[in-house]
């Protein structure tokens, strides 16, 4: 079931992916066909009207010559728009792929124009803008690139392709390609196949470092549906020695081929080698769930489509393999700036502000935009910065196209002027262009910018991982490669990878608060325990105070004073384990006591009574009577 | 007879850890010493295998991985460079010069990863477990003494308040998680890896990562491990062109 294509093998024959328009429009390749239109010359004035407008002639000229020679104005100060188109060859077999590009120059153009023709697939590939200012004489143009694919023979025609410029239309010369047979030894897909992938490389060589874009298409019949499987997966292209950037979201699209319908899903993608050699691309793969009518219960000769079994499926599509020559970059004539760009770019530059004081820095913003490898694009060379610190750059890609292969590529300078009165630096880059075969080297001035201000003194040393200021004003200052801080000679405090959380002493930390609280609860508690237990700690120091007294007093008021103390201190409990109240003789009359106790302690109470208020008795106490008191007082408190 | 001689040689190791005079710890310092010399005479090599010595031994500190990340980069080896200031960091997260060297490898490698706020804020999640710690500890204290005080009112504020912002970072603390301390944190070492459907050359890849992206290794099988990336795609990896950042 899988369909392949080998006449992809043999498939391009072009030399670039794409071309541009220049001065030497031949470069493109050795069969390259070229329209080339330009814009219709205004009509000459009439020979009276010249005395008249003189005066206003010469005052335009004037604000012309005077717009021109700001920076700014250089884009504007452009000539002509033309327009023209290329095929990178004139001839090519079936399905072999052809780059056309369209070249507008001078005007700028946001959109790819529209070109369709009949029996060819035209796919936009990318976009490059180019800008130029140098001495104030500015250049630009737009380049649009489109994969051909024909899908008949014959001589095939491209019509004149109109392009809309600044409210003008410009069209293009007609272009022709003639297409032959493809060979017959690598099995049509078309031959009778629902469905098939194919693998389009629209170069058979490429240098180290280039990108080439490439698609994958995948054929379906128009009665097979079909989905990749799982959804979101992309296609596998097996090979190494090549890194590819990241899919575009695949397009669909319906073509004729030999006569048949066919759905075409096409993932793009750019490919850039690596390594100088041969490299092979095994063929990509890719999964889809298809629906398709497998069979039929027909009788053959008579189609019924709705006697189809349609059944779903996992396919594994394959495309044919391909190769392409992988060519290392040319060592002769490279320049000394050249740190691995490779495509096609321009470059421009604007510092702000125009008026700065010594050691105030500027702004140098520089673009880099083109068709080329960006992610290995190192930062432009400034040069004539003498009386310039400079420190970066930073850099940042925005990407022009859906697959990535044309780009601006932004970078930021910091300059810091440290003479009044200093020349500007110039950027400079260098990249290798695979079209010319050869390295360009293209340099922006950036405008005068006036410093004033007094000489800064010169710094102790260059400022860590920072470019350092050459002294030669000629010389070329590169952003200096990176380099690491120096190592710290001291071992520093020794550490541990666990988190705080992790580690006994935060668990230990929280006993701190933990413990305080504990301990501000059982002060509390303490608190509030002798405070409730205070009259009970009185009645007890009382009560040692009174027998202190009964023990040892000589005074024998003293001796009864306390002997009736402590028993009323002590108040004994009724049968019904009622507690009595009232003076210490209704106790006595009330309690449960037994007879001669009652009377011995109601007789102790007299005596203290009159003791105290009568002064009847004796002043001493003996130690019978003592005994006798503390058995009596005794005898209560076991009550 | 042995064993009182076993006993006698641990008691003088002993004493010797009380005063000092560990021959453990002279044998570091000199590793220390003959690394850094080796490094500053440009003998990277034999600097890096004494770094390493000194890893092995868990004698860890941000100078240490510091100096080894150099190491690294000296030897050419960026991914593992990247790694080590990546170990500098988690210990010492305001290590300027780590963070400096680490921005400008990154920026070589044409890698030049922004930390996502998750990892910005796990960075400081030491810190962030000391605001939940404290916070706590105020609630709890302000409960307590409203408890106990007359003037309620501004303790009960106080407590609501401080519970609040102790739930507040711990749910945070909880999603930041613990960044660069994490077990399963690891670093992509090597300058291409791909992240596949499955564990096998052969399957399909979803992702390349690159040198210091950061991975979860969440479990291994052979020579794979499954992991989810900081953009929380799931998928295998070859487990050698990662290493975790901690230490195992």
């Amino acid at each position: 079931m899988t369909g392949r294509m080998s006449s992809i093998d043999k498939m391009v024959k072009c030399r670039g992916f794409r071309s541009r328009g220049s001065a030497n429009p031949t470069r493109v390749g050795p069969q390259a066909v070229i329209g080339r239109v330009r814009a219709p010359a205004r009509p000459e004035p009439r020979a009276g009207q010249i005395p008249i407008r003189r005066g206003l002639a010469i005052f335009l000229a004037l604000l012309a010559f005077l717009t021109s020679a700001h920076p700014i104005s250089a884009l504007q100060n452009a000539s002509e728009p033309a327009v023209e188109a290329t095929l990178s060859d004139a001839e090519t077999r079936i399905n072999d792929a052809v780059t056309l590009t369209i070249t507008v120059k001078n005007a700028r153009v946001a959109r790819p124009p529209a070109v369709a023709a009949d029996g060819l697939t035209i796919n936009f590939a990318g976009t490059s803008t180019q800008t130029q200012i140098f001495n104030s004489e500015s250049s630009s143009s737009t380049v649009f690139t489109y994969i051909v694919t024909p899908t008949k023979t014959g001589t095939l025609e491209i019509p004149p392709i109109e392009v809309a410029v600044g409210g003008k239309s410009y069209r293009t010369e007609r272009l022709t390609l003639k297409v032959d047979r493809e060979q017959q030894d690598n099995g049509s897909p078309t031959a009778g196949e629902r469905y098939f992938g194919e693998l389009v490389v629209p170069k058979d060589s490429a240098y180290v470092g280039e990108q080439v874009p490439i698609e994958l298409r995948f054929y379906f019949e128009q009665r097979v549906s079909f989905q990749p499987y799982p959804q979101g997966q992309y296609p596998l292209i097996e090979g190494d020695g090549y890194v590819t950037k990241k899919y575009t979201e695949p397009a669909e699209k319906q073509i004729q081929l030999n006569g048949k319908f066919y759905h075409v899903l096409v993932y793009k993608t750019a490919l850039t080698g690596v390594k100088p050699g041969k490299l092979d691309l095994e063929s990509a793969s890719q999964q889809f769930l298809i629906s398709a009518p497998f069979g039929s219960r027909s009788i053959p000769g008579f189609s019924d489509p709705l006697d189809d079994f349609y059944q779903q499926r996992v396919v594994n599509i394959k495309t044919n393999n391909t190769s392409i020559q992988i060519k290392p970059l040319p060592t002769d004539g490279r320049p000394q700036t050249f740190s691995g760009a490779v495509g096609d770019f321009t470059l421009s530059s604007v510092a702000t502000p125009d008026k700065t004081k010594t050691g105030s820095p500027i702004d140098l913003k520089v673009e880099v935009r083109g068709l080329g490898n960006f992610d290995r694009m190192e930062s432009p060379t400034l040069t004539g910065t003498d009386g310039w610190r400079t420190y970066g750059p930073s850099s940042d890609t925005q990407t022009l196209d859906d697959v990535g292969l044309s780009a601006v590529k932004t970078f930021r300078y910091s300059l810091v002027p440290e003479k009044p009165g200093i020349q500007t630096p110039t950027v400079q880059f260098s990249y290798f262009d695979p079209r010319q075969e050869k390295y360009v080297t293209l340099n922006s001035l950036i405008p005068k910018i006036l410093v004033e201000g007094d000489t800064l003194p010169q710094p102790a040393g260059p400022p860590d991982n920072v470019a350092s200021a050459n002294p030669k004003s000629s010389a070329i200052l590169r952003s200096a490669p990176f380099d690491v801080l120096d190592i710290h000679p001291n071992k520093g405090t020794s550490a541990q990878f666990f988190p705080l959380v992790a580690q006994t002493s935060f668990w230990v930390a929280q006993m701190v608060p933990l413990g305080v609280l504990a301990l501000l609860g059982f002060g509390i508690w303490f608190r509030q325990t002798r405070v409730t237990s205070l009259p009970a700690r009185a009645l007890r120091q009382e009560k040692r105070s009174l027998w202190r007294k009964v023990n040892a007093s000589k005074d024998r008021s003293e001796v009864l004073n306390a002997a009736v103390r402590l028993l009323e201190l002590k108040t004994p409990v009724s049968s019904g384990n009622r507690r009595f109240y009232g003076s210490i003789e209704e106790i006595l009359a009330r309690a449960d006591l037994p007879g001669d106790l009652r009377g011995s302690l109601q007789k102790l109470v007299h005596t203290r009574a009159e003791a105290v208020y009568g002064h009847v008795g004796e002043a001493y106490l003996s130690e019978s009577e003592r005994n006798r008191i503390r058995s009596l007082v005794q005898q209560w408190e076991a009550v | 007879m042995t064993q009182n001689v076993r006993r006698s040689a641990f008691g003088v190791w002993r004493l010797a850890l009380i005063l000092g005079l560990s021959p453990i710890s002279a044998n570091a310092d000199d590793l220390w010493t003959t690394a850094t010399r080796a490094y500053q005479q440009g003998r990277y090599e034999e600097a890096k295998v004494n770094y390493i010595q000194l890893v092995q031994r868990r004698d860890y500190s941000p100078d240490l991985f510091y100096n080894l990340g150099n190491t690294w980069f000296k030897l050419g080896d960026n991914g593992r460079a990247v790694l080590n200031y990546y170990r500098a960091l988690a210990m010492k997260p305001n290590f300027e010069e780590a963070a400096v060297n680490l921005r400008g490898i990154l920026k070589t490698v044409d890698n030049p990863i922004a930390p996502t706020l998750r990892l910005q804020v796990a960075t400081y999640s030491d810190y962030l477990w000391i605001i939940v710690a404290a916070s706590f500890w105020i609630a709890v204290f302000s409960v307590f003494i409203s408890w106990i005080t007359k003037s309620k009112r501004a303790w009960r504020i106080s407590a609501l308040l401080s519970g609040i912002l102790c739930l507040m970072f711990l749910s945070l603390t909880i999603w930041a998680g613990f960044g660069l301390k994490d077990r399963s944190a690891a670093i992509v070492v090597d300058p291409i890896a791909d992240l596949k459907y499955g564990p096998a050359n052969t399957a399909r890849a979803m992702e390349s990562l690159h040198i210091g992206d950061q991975v979860s290794l969440i479990s291994e099988r052979g020579d794979w491990s499954f992991c989810r990336t900081n953009g929380g795609t799931v998928g295998w990896i070859l487990t050698r062109k990662t290493e975790h950042i901690v230490p195992e």
